[in-house]
This record gives structure tokens, sequence and C-alpha cells, in this order.
């Protein structure tokens, strides 16, 4: 026989809500499962710059390098590393790796370099973690975190802090470190606030010099660089981050974002390893440019398209 | 016999054919010379136009010739009457090199690998005063007399030998002699097959099937689906697949778009065959 318990409906929509309120406000561990391989990127897959009608040969624009690819649990499966709304498709930058304030994250790493045969690491920015998660070669002093060697593996144990939302990059920072920059092996972490709202679209802009052309996310002209797509009403979010040794000042054509002190902002400089990310509600449908407004990194390849749909 | 002698000496002396002069272009952008080398015919000029926002020069290594800082969007000029090596630099930016390499017979290859039982497409120049070449090809003990090509009115000469096996061809005239050119033959074969997809219930868009075949097998071989769109400029990999053991692969492709197979080196990126384009159905 079934009790009947009386709780008014106002009761129990209240307590509805408050328990929603403490699941959302519970804070996760994300685990993710990283691997550095080698592979072979295309820096301009059409091989022609449009604007220019400048023409390239395979010779001229396929190197093999090593990167950060995602796995699914224990290496069993290499993934895809973002979904293609977010970097087009290719294998530069790294999984974006989510979390919100609060959570922890584990990445699982394994060092799959059968090209190089060199040892790497990750080196987080922007997450609170200790020594051992560092992943920062000094002779003496770091450990397997920093030294991870062909076939060996290495978990770090990172923490997203109040002050940790934000865009923010991760890097080989191994011995190996310069060549691994210059071959794209980088990636980036997004942290939303704890009740941030999710954007609808995310889309991931790094700025880096690849084999002497000045990519991004390892492609460059447009055409080649990452399409990015979005449709009126929707929340976007550009996340934009370099390293290396150049400055780059990110530029969307018909877009504005609130800057610091609420003072509008079509263009923003950005130097090595520093990240950033802007927002808005699509009100403005078109084909767009993206690109560095440093003019020479433009014609020298760092420009792209970004389409917004009406519905 | 003497008078026969003096006529064949008559006939070598006098010009068969008037090469007509060609320009070579060269881009230079921020930081390198493209093509870095270029091969010309004696006579012919080279045109170097500057992509870049800073100013470059082009200066002979050893004094020969050296243009004015060129701007944005300038160029420089310079014809090359003899045959010889010449190495330049940018005085502003010496870390960026070139050179051009200049030469009494040209010769020019397909970029593309042929199939075996092709004809090879070879074209050349050669300098004022020659009237025939001979065409040599090497396929690994050495180089051996394959054809004998004209040289036409222009100075231009062509030659089509059959395509057996991997080779470097070059072309001959007297003591001069070309650049090689390596031509790559790969005894595949690929077939093309487009049909339509029957559209399920629910699904938004038409879809057809591409399939792919490759003969004699090569499983595991990379074959990419480019589509030709309009966002990308031209042709963009779409998707990329590795044969079967069978070697075939199958493609599904929104219906409508142009597309075509491109059978790829392992890298995943160089073409050795590429299909004729198709217009998926509708």
């Amino acid at each position: 026989m079934r009790t009947r318990i009386p709780v008014s409906v106002p009761t129990a929509a209240a307590v509805l809500i408050v328990l929603a309120l403490c699941a959302s406000a519970r804070a996760a561990t994300r685990v993710y499962w990283v691997a550095a391989v080698p592979t072979t990127v295309n820096v301009i897959p059409t091989e022609k710059d449009p604007m220019t009608g400048m023409m390239f040969t395979p010779a001229q624009t396929v190197f093999p390098t090593v990167v950060y690819r995602r796995y699914s649990p224990h290496w069993r499966k290499a993934l895809a590393n973002n979904p293609r709304s977010v970097t087009d498709g290719g294998l530069i930058p790294g999984p974006l790796l989510h979390a919100r304030v609060g959570d922890r994250i584990v990445v699982h790493f394994k060092n799959m370099d059968t090209l190089r045969h060199d040892p790497h690491s990750m080196h987080f920015h922007g997450v609170k973690y200790p020594p051992s998660s560092d992943g920062a070669y000094v002779p003496g002093f770091s450990g397997r975190d920093a030294d991870v060697k062909v076939g060996q593996t290495w978990t770090y144990k990172l923490h997203a802090v109040r002050d940790s939302a934000g865009v923010w990059p991760y890097h080989d920072h191994s011995m190996s470190m310069d060549d691994s920059l210059a071959g794209g092996m980088y990636g980036a972490l997004s942290i939303l606030r704890r009740h941030e709202r999710r954007p609808d679209r995310e889309f991931v802009v790094y700025f880096n010099m690849f084999h002497g052309f000045m990519t991004i996310d390892g492609r460059a002209f447009v055409g080649n660089t990452p399409i990015f797509r979005a449709k009126v009403g929707q929340l976007v979010q550009w996340d934009v981050l370099t390293l290396g040794d150049d400055f780059h000042t990110f530029h969307v054509h018909g877009h504005r974002w609130v800057g610091p002190g609420g003072v509008p902002q079509d263009t923003k400089t950005i130097g090595p390893a520093e990240s950033f990310r802007v927002h808005w509600i699509e009100d403005n449908p078109g084909t767009w440019l993206y690109h560095c407004h440093v003019e020479q990194h433009m014609m020298d390849g760092m420009i792209g398209l970004y389409r917004v749909s009406r519905r | 016999m003497i008078r026969a002698a003096l006529i064949a000496a008559c006939l070598l002396l006098v010009p068969a054919a008037a090469a007509s002069a060609d320009t070579a272009n060269v881009g230079i952008q921020s930081g390198a010379f493209g093509p870095q080398d270029v091969s010309i015919l004696a006579g012919d000029s080279v045109s170097w136009q500057n992509h870049s926002l800073q100013s470059h020069t082009v200066t002979s290594r050893i004094g020969l010739f050296g243009s004015p800082p060129i701007g944005l969007s300038g160029n420089y000029s310079r014809a090359f009457p003899a045959a010889g090596t010449f190495a330049y630099y940018c005085q502003v930016h010496p870390y960026m090199t070139g050179e051009v390499d200049v030469y009494d017979v040209l010769l020019n290859g397909p970029q593309q690998p042929l199939t075996r039982g092709d004809q090879v497409p070879l074209s050349g120049r050669a300098s004022a005063g020659v009237s025939t070449v001979e065409i040599q090809a090497d396929t690994g003990s050495g180089f051996a007399d394959v054809a004998t090509a004209a040289v036409d009115g222009t100075g231009s000469f062509h030659a089509s030998p059959p395509a057996t096996v991997n080779a470097r061809y070059r072309a001959v005239a007297g003591s001069w002699t070309s650049p090689e050119v390596q031509v790559v033959v790969v005894d595949r074969t690929m077939r093309v097959h487009a049909s339509r997809l029957h559209k399920r219930h629910g699904q938004r868009h038409r879809f057809d099937l591409v399939r792919v075949r490759v003969t004699p097998p090569d499983p595991g071989a990379f074959v990419v689906l480019q589509l030709d769109l309009r966002e990308r400029f031209g042709w963009w990999p779409s998707q990329r697949h590795k044969l079967s053991a069978s070697s075939t692969t199958t493609f599904r492709v929104r219906a409508g778009q142009r597309a075509r197979a491109v059978l790829t080196l392992p890298d995943g990126w160089t073409p050795v065959i590429t299909s004729a384009a198709k217009r998926l159905p509708r």
C-alpha cells in the first residue's frame, strides 16, 4: 500500500530547484587521455593562397611532426582532437580540455613519439598543481612528469581554482620543448566560472609560426585556416592563444566585444604564452574575415573565414 | 664527298631555330624567395615581385647584378644571356637566398605520377642553333637514348616516350645537357563510381556514395576524397580512408557536390593518382 506524503506543489518545485542547483554546483573530476603521436600535417591543403594566387606544392607544405592527440580511456583508440566546429578538424592544436572552476582535472599522458623518439611532457597554464604535475624540465630537480620517455606514461593532477576561469595554453616543457613547440605540440584549457553559461559555439585560434608560415591552428592562408561557423542569436566564444616569439593582434571583421573597463574592442594584442577569450551574442550574418592584424603575419597566412548564417 | 661535307657543315652553322625568350617569375615573401631556385634558358629573364611589406633586394653573390630596394608590389627584372649558375641574396635580410640556373637546353616533365603504359609528356626549349635534341632516360643503369626530338622555329621541342618504370630524363644537344627531370610511374589505376543513397525518413540532406577501387590491390593505402568548395577556393580534402583488404573504400558525401578521389603517398597528402572530377547525383 502506497503512503501519500502531503507536499504542496510550490514546495515540491522549490525542493527540485534547490536539488538541481546543488547538483550543478558540485565540482566534477574531468579525466582526459592524451598522447604525443607522430603525424603528417599539411599547412596549406589547397596548395594555394587565394588572395595572391601564389601556388605551393606538397613538398613545400607537408611536414612530419609530433602533436598531442586525444584518446579513449587507456589509449585504446585515437580520437579526433576536437569537434570540427572548434578547430576545423586538424590535429593542431591538441585536445581542448574543458572544466569549471572547482573541478579537478586529471590528464593521463603517454609518449608515443616514434618519429623523433624524444622525451615529452605536458605543462599547463592557469591551474593549480603540485610540482609533480608541473611537467617542466629542470636538470637535477624535476621528475618523471617532465621527462616522459617513449612508451612511458604520466598522470597530471590539476585543480581549476577560483582564478582559473578563462582560456589557458598547455604545451611540452620537457627538454624537447623547442622542437615540440615549433612542431605544433600545444593545446588549450577552457575553464568556465562555476555557473557561467556554456557558449553555443567555441572557436580556438592558435597563432603560431610553423615551418616559416604564419599559421592559425597549424594552417596558413584563407580557405586553409579554420572556417568557423555560427548562427544569429548564438553565444560565441573565441579562445585566442599564441606561443613562440611573436606578438599578434586578433581581429574579427564586423564584430565588437567588451574589453577591460567596459571599453568596446574589435582588436586585441597577444604575446607569447598569453591567452584570452572574448564573447558576443551573434547578430551579424555574413561571411567575415578574422586575422592577425600584424600586416606581415596576415600576408604570410594568419587569416581565415568566419561564416554567420541567419538561422 | 667534299661537297656533301660542306653542306653538312653549313647545316650545322645555320641557326635552325631562334629560341624565343621567356620570363620566369619569383615571388618575394617576408622571409624567402619562392621558388628559391629557378631554371631558365640562356636569353630568358627572371622577374622578382615583392609580396611583403618589407623592402628587399636581389643582389648577386659575386657582384654581377643588384637591384635597388624593392618595396611592396614592386618588381625587378633581369635577362640572363649566358649559361651558368647565379646565386643571389637579399642585402636587407641576408638569410634570404636564391639561385638562377641558366641552361642552353631545358626539359620539363609531368608533375604528377604517370600510370604504366602512358606516354611521358616531355617538352623543352633549346638555345638558337639547335635543330634536334636527344632525349635520354636513366632507369637505374645509366642514361641511354630513348627518343629524338626536332626543335621548331620557336626553339621548342616535344617528345612522348612510353612510361614503363620510374626514370630520370634529360635532353642532350651536342655538349649541352638539360637539368634532369624525375618521372614517377605507378602501376595502379583507380576506378571511381558514384551512386545515390536513398534518403532515410527524417534525414535533412540527401547523400551519395562514392566507391573507389584501386588495382592492382594496394590495401592500406590512403585515398582522399576531395570536394570542390567555394569557401575553400578549390579542392578540399574532405575525408581520408585507408583501402580495405579488397583495395576498395566507400565515401558517404552530401549529394550534388563536385568530387574527386586522390590516391596518396603514405604521408596522406602527396598525390599519386587523381581521378577525374565528378558531379555527384542530386
